[in-house]
């Protein structure tokens, strides 16, 4: 792998380059949104739940 | 062995069941992801050679056409969820319809984003009307209706309800989409894959491709089992299980 061809920036290295961020941007956004919603969600429930408990 | 199929359908249906199915599937699915993915970006980026016409520049197509495989992919399985979710009002189907849309949004906002950049260097412009990138364009329009669709209505199993119709209904884009570099003349290059037997790149340059497909496979089906979880754990939160579960 010639990493100076690949990412040169008088030929197709920006485009390569912001190909691959954007599309490693957008993959791990899902990932991390995904990851928190459902931990929000639980915590969230968690806490209801609690709330119904100590209601005498 | 239908039976058993049949069994297995309508256990997967229940919502519990199905959580702790996701649950025990998604660290494995997450493991293949990263090992294909990591295959795949090493064999496109440094195996592979470059292009005696494209150069370097190619090299995009690592993560344009498993992304444009993937919008296709996604909105086919939501339309299949949409016939499962009005003939057999299955929750689990309802799920997957909510939770698979912003994933198939994604995927064809990269293939259109990604297919942008690689249409620069090569066609000389980021964007053209032509048939297979407009279709695309109406794709994502559609993934946005349905997102639009499921966030406007209060009651989520009505919300499915009419996210299911919509995706029926634009399931008629996904065959123009696939077949119109044949139907019209476009600028778009047509499938390399148009017989599997005899591909039209070379195997050094096509099994990294591959494997980033796979690879955007399991990612997918990682990231809509945990979105599942979460959507029937919120529509589930009164429930017994639920307290069970979390209590």
């Amino acid at each position: 792998m010639n990493f100076a061809e690949l990412f040169d920036p008088a030929g197709h290295g920006p485009y390569i380059l912001a190909s691959y961020g954007v599309t490693f941007v957008v993959l791990l956004w899902n990932v991390a949104v995904s990851l928190l919603r459902d931990r929000r969600l639980r915590h969230e429930i968690r806490n209801e739940i609690r709330a119904r408990k100590a209601v005498p | 062995m239908w039976s058993s199929i049949k069994t297995a359908f309508h256990q997967l249906g229940s919502p519990p069941t199905f959580y702790g199915f996701a649950g025990r599937l998604i660290p494995w699915l997450a493991l293949i992801t990263a090992a294909l993915m990591g295959w795949g970006l090493y064999g496109g980026l440094a195996l592979a050679p470059a292009d005696y016409q494209q150069g370097e520049g190619f090299r995009i197509i690592y993560v344009h056409v498993p992304s444009a495989w993937m919008s296709l992919f996604v909105y086919v399985t939501l339309a299949v969820a949409g016939v499962v979710a009005l003939i057999w009002r299955m929750k689990v189907a309802e799920a997957w319809i909510t939770s698979s849309a912003p994933l198939g949004a994604s995927f064809t906002f990269l293939a259109l984003v990604t297919g942008s950049l690689w249409g620069k260097p090569m066609w000389g412009t980021y964007w053209v009307w032509d048939a297979r990138l407009t279709a695309e364009l109406v794709l994502l329009f559609l993934y946005f209706g349905v997102i639009a669709l499921n966030a406007a209505i209060e009651d989520p199993r009505s919300a499915a309800r009419a996210c299911a119709l919509l995706a029926i209904v634009g399931v008629v884009n996904i065959p123009i989409i696939h077949y119109s570099v044949e139907w019209w003349y476009t600028l778009h290059q047509g499938s390399i894959l148009a017989n599997p037997a005899k591909p039209t790149v070379h195997p050094d340059m096509l099994w990294p491709l591959l494997w980033m497909a796979l690879a955007f496979n399991f990612l997918f089906f990682t990231l809509v089992l945990l979105r599942m979880r979460t959507e029937l754990l919120d529509r589930e939160r009164g429930s017994r299980w639920v307290e069970d579960l979390l209590g």
